[in-house]
């Protein structure tokens, strides 16, 4: 057996278009420290904004926010030096530069006022506000337009819209410019996406595998459908190589058949305002991409400001449970179709990295046989060392969020039970924790943890710092959602070991599956 | 354990398609930039160009690389800095360059008498009052860079001593270089 020009088809899938490396360079860019400058939260939400072509509102609100930077800074490069000035681009950050810029120099132009929720505008034909949370999203935008239509056409969009912004039609005509450049650039750089194509070799899988209307989707038909995709099958579509992406399109097909549906778009509707604790939306921070009630993964949250500051999960941790949580609760029907996943696509990446480093053919074919595949029972050990983890840490959250330097008695009173900053956003701080139900050996336990986990933001020390503990805040309710979804997944697990065939039992049965496929697709006989 | 649904109709599927093509192409770019060679981003550009990273071998390989930084880099630069001296036309591929003037200074090329292999470069700033740059930056038309940091004017004039192999007095001779005060 050799392995196949195979290594062709996966370098030439591996080949990042124009597109992709330039969201990749915004992705990468690193703040003096070498951090990332982006939370990746702010990453993904660009991504989508400009694969989706759903970016003319962020234009907007960025025009709108270049004519305010112009107003206040000094020098030649004022709105240069706001978006690229500032290292690690978060809105406290952006918050304190603007902050002491206007206390340094003053707004240059009238119309502008800064307060606790972000910056408002008026204009001769009306008003326009934009909070602080939205502005790193705006600035990773920015770096994104001037990689795609270069420097000098932004800059002179921006130079002819300042000198004349008294008007909202201004600022408007000035989005509309930038929209159109940014169309042109995307109609030569969007990659001609196949994704119609995949659309419909799902619905022709699931009419032939069901009935005129009522179709199924379990695991099995996930698996089913990938091995048609990928062993030579008239219907075969390049694009469900891997069998994460064939699992990744059925999610995407049930989201959007839900998403779709007017039922659940009016079941789901959410009134604007800023009431979050009655489902309402804040405006100033609509993200206006996502499907209102989707489910989002709360590793998102984790991932972003001010939850980012507090390493929560290691790298590996988040990497073994990224697909566990993106799935969200559809993996609570599909559970096999995520462990085979995490399992054998974890091996599938192995092998394509493999390929693409041109490693010796003999570890390939060691890999295509999968005997190094972890096991279902081993994979569902971990899942629990995680949830066990996510418990360790939520113990630890409880100390910080009620240690002793904090009266507990006017944190309950005030619901603000990090000792946050008088003019924090509180909004999405969720009230977890009711310390004086609390007993001591819970509270002792608490901090026990604490003192034990040893990463960045579990010190006495940052106790002390009010964005560590707005981050802990914040970041408590998105631990609680991710061990609530871990641990219903692993009762599913636990249901399917009971079972008449159990996880082993799949395990070898799906071994060799995987195997045979893999083998027809990157091992050919001589 | 499944999934039971009701396929939804022509018209109502096509609604379904829109969102499945946005889900798609979002999970596939997610997917597709882990493998992706990431450039220099635009703010490192700025950090460099404004003075407040002085060493970046990365990016100046790149810009020698990089038609469009470079091009980005020097209108950045163009706009951050004191003055800027555009490319010049020649009136012979050989002839170099030995006085560059904009309205804020003149920068002039002069041999020196004492040492034959050395030059001097005596920039004049035509108001004595102003405030005067802290570095010299040449851009080649072949995207290499040279900088030099200034002395203090003195009465207005500033002036530096070099060796005629300089890389820094090549790109101040040659035509088709922009040169930057900043």
């Amino acid at each position: 057996m050799e392995i196949v020009e195979a290594t062709g088809h996966v370098l030439e899938a591996g080949k990042s278009s124009e597109l992709t490396a330039l969201l990749a360079t915004v992705a990468d860019a690193t703040a003096m420290d070498g951090e990332p400058r982006f939370a990746p939260k702010t990453c993904h939400d660009l991504a989508r904004a400009i694969v989706c072509r759903k970016y003319a509102t962020g234009i907007l609100q960025l025009c709108h926010l270049v004519n305010a930077v112009d107003a206040c800074g000094s020098g030649k490069d004022r709105w240069e030096r706001f978006f690229f000035g500032i290292d690690k681009v978060r809105g406290t950050a952006i918050r304190a530069w603007l902050t002491q810029t206007v206390t340094e120099n003053d707004w240059r132009r009238p119309g502008f006022e800064l307060d606790s929720t972000g910056l408002h505008m008026a204009y001769g034909d009306g008003e326009f506000a934009l909070g602080y949370g939205r502005m790193p999203f705006l600035t990773a935008l920015l770096e994104t337009v001037i990689a795609m239509i270069g420097y000098e056409p932004v800059d002179q969009v921006f130079s002819n819209m300042t000198a004349q912004a008294t008007d909202q039609e201004e600022i408007k005509n000035a989005a509309n410019s930038l929209n159109r450049l940014i169309y042109d650039w995307l109609r030569d750089h969007l990659p001609g996406t196949q994704t119609a194509e995949k659309f419909e070799a799902i619905v022709n899988f699931l009419k032939s595998n069901g009935d005129k209307n009522s179709v199924l989707i379990s695991d099995e038909n996930i698996l089913k459908f990938w091995q048609q995709q990928n062993n030579g099958h008239a219907d075969a579509n390049g694009d469900f190589r891997t069998f994460r992406s064939a699992v990744g399109g059925f999610i995407d097909f049930l989201r959007a058949v839900e998403t779709g549906s007017s039922q659940s778009s009016v079941s789901y509707a959410r009134s604007l305002g800023t009431d979050r604790e009655a489902g309402e939306v804040d405006p100033m921070v609509l993200d206006e991409d996502a499907p209102a009630g989707a489910w989002q993964t709360p590793l998102a949250q984790l991932d972003s400001p001010p939850a980012d500051a507090i390493k929560f999960l290691n790298k590996r941790e988040r990497e073994e449970l990224d697909f566990l949580m993106d799935c969200g609760p559809l993996a609570i029907d599909l559970p096999l179709s995520v462990l085979r996943s995490d399992v054998f696509g974890a091996v599938q990446a192995r092998i394509t990295q493999a390929l693409r480093r041109k490693e010796k053919q003999k570890h390939v074919l060691n890999l295509l046989v999968c005997d190094d595949a972890e096991s279902y029972g081993q994979r569902t050990e971990r899942y629990h060392d995680h949830e066990q983890h996510l418990l360790r840490v939520q113990k630890a959250v409880l100390h910080a969020l009620t240690g002793d330097a904090i009266d507990v008695e006017e944190v309950d009173t005030q619901r603000d039970p990090a000792g946050l900053p008088e003019d924090a956003d509180t909004t999405n701080v969720v009230s977890l924790f009711s310390s004086k139900a609390m007993s001591d050996d819970v509270r002792q336990e608490g901090e026990e943890t604490f003192k034990h986990l040893n990463r960045k933001g579990f010190s006495d020390n940052d106790l002390d710092d009010p964005e560590i503990m707005e981050g802990f805040s914040v970041g408590a309710g998105a631990l609680v959602q991710a061990r609530d979804h871990l641990a219903d997944y692993l009762v599913v697990l636990a249901r399917l070991q009971a079972a008449d065939e159990d996880l082993e039992q799949t395990f070898s049965t799906d071994q060799e599956v995987f195997k045979t496929l893999f083998t027809v697709m990157y091992g050919e006989r001589k | 354990m499944s999934i039971q649904i009701n396929l939804p109709d022509d018209k109502e599927l096509s609604v379904v398609q829109a969102h499945f093509l946005d889900q798609d192409s979002v999970r596939q770019t997610m997917t597709d930039l882990r493998d992706a060679t990431p450039g220099i981003a635009f703010s490192r550009l700025w950090r460099f160009a404004s003075g407040d990273v002085t060493h970046d071998e990365e990016l100046l390989t790149a810009l020698r690389q990089d038609k469009k930084l470079t091009a980005d880099f020097n209108a950045l630069l163009q706009k951050v800095s004191w003055s800027h001296f555009p490319q010049v036309a020649a009136a012979s591929t050989d002839e170099t360059l030995s006085l560059r003037e904009t309205d804020l200074c003149t920068i002039r090329i002069e041999p020196s008498r004492a040492e034959p292999n050395q030059v001097y470069v005596i920039i004049e700033l035509k108001d004595p009052d102003a405030s005067s740059p802290g570095s010299l930056i040449t851009s080649a038309s072949d995207g290499s860079l040279e900088s030099m940091e200034l002395p203090t004017d003195q009465g207005g004039v500033i002036q530096l001593l070099l060796e005629k192999d300089n890389a820094l007095l090549m790109a101040l001779s040659d035509h088709s270089s922009e040169v930057f005060l900043r």
